[in-house]
């Protein structure tokens, strides 16, 4: 630790500058505490999420999920019986099981072809948590739930856009003030 | 993979910016990308999508990409409607996407990405030959190891504290 009146080069966690006195306690504190970086390990997942959640119910026709994909601008639909959220049908699911099939959409019911017991985030957890989860499991959507009760979901652009909000664009706005 | 530097020594710090800055897209590692001729049809271009893991398929003339046919336009223009698989993928697909060299910095990705809404951008050599991809999920997997997991044993700050004593 730096003395950061003298300059006096001291021992990592000492309290006080051992050439001039100053105060070192509060300083030597690890500094990720900042701007974005400490945004990202703080904010909560509900704070970014930018669309509401798509749901279904189980017994829904793939034509119908497919439909409100496409109606609700999002790449993943939710399918929640008695509140519960019991599956997820993804654009991936479209490409994997029904792209190139000759299968009737109004006869395949989501329950058959969602993914069932998908990961989700509780409403307090953070960005950082939440990124790491998508970057693990490679998903590019992710439930929010409130003790177990859907309230949102939190996607790969909610991030991207953050990013892009927070890192670039502000950034450079104060640049250009300086 | 840049390393951010904590301000514990008074080395300077690297903000979020600098890293996105100073990162290039090759070491995000682009995936090999799937191709397809532009004489394609779509069931060939949809065969070649589900072998990939980024959700897209590149349809080409020779190396240079003419288009590019994604998950989301199988949702919007194909899936459930009265499309014949055998048309051609120059129907459907996005023409002339947007691309990057390797060289590029990961911002201007994020920005690209941002600002057209895409979540793939091909990677292209110097000529316009195809190299590469990258998706949203390269990005998303590069924020998650920006913040080396020694940041998660930090000290508490004052204003968290913990309601009961602990210990049994």
């Amino acid at each position: 630790m730096i003395c950061p009146r003298c300059g006096e080069e001291n021992l990592e966690g000492i309290d006080r500058c051992s050439n001039c006195m100053e105060p070192l306690r509060d300083r030597d504190v690890p500094q990720p505490t900042r701007g974005l970086q400490r945004l990202i390990m703080e904010e909560p997942v509900s704070a970014i999420s930018s669309s509401a959640p798509v749901v279904v119910a189980p017994h829904a026709t793939v034509a119908e999920a497919v439909r409100r994909m496409r109606e609700g601008r999002i790449g993943c639909v939710l399918v929640v019986e008695n509140d519960l959220l019991v599956g997820v049908f993804t654009e991936r699911d479209v490409l994997m099981k029904f792209a190139g099939t000759d299968k009737n959409l109004d006869e395949s019911k989501v329950t058959d072809v969602m993914t069932r017991s998908p990961e989700k985030v509780e409403t307090t957890k953070t960005l950082r948590f939440a990124l790491n989860k998508m970057s693990v499991g490679g998903f590019r959507h992710i439930p929010i739930t409130d003790q177990g009760r859907l309230t949102g979901i939190v996607t790969a652009k909610d991030a991207l856009k953050f990013i892009a909000r927070e890192a670039l664009y502000k950034g450079e706005a104060q640049e250009s003030e300086d | 993979m840049v390393e951010i530097v904590r301000g514990l020594n008074g080395e300077k710090q690297m903000s979020v910016r600098e890293a996105l800055r100073q990162t290039k897209i090759r070491e995000l590692k682009p995936s090999s990308p799937a191709c397809v001729d532009r004489t394609a049809t779509l069931a060939e271009a949809i065969a070649s999508m589900r072998g990939t893991s980024t959700g897209c398929v590149m349809v080409c003339e020779g190396q240079r990409v003419t288009g590019i046919l994604t998950e989301r336009d199988l949702v919007d223009k194909i899936v459930g409607e009265p499309v014949a698989f055998s048309s051609a993928v120059e129907e459907f697909m996005t023409r002339n996407p947007k691309t990057l060299t390797a060289d590029a910095s990961l911002d201007e990705a994020i920005r690209l990405m941002d600002q057209g809404d895409y979540r793939h951008l091909p990677v292209v050599d110097g000529a316009g030959g195809i190299e590469g991809i990258i998706s949203i999920q390269h990005i998303i997997g590069f924020l998650a190891e920006l913040f080396p997991t020694e940041v998660l044993n930090l000290p508490p700050r004052q204003n968290q504290y913990i309601d009961s004593r602990e210990g049994g």
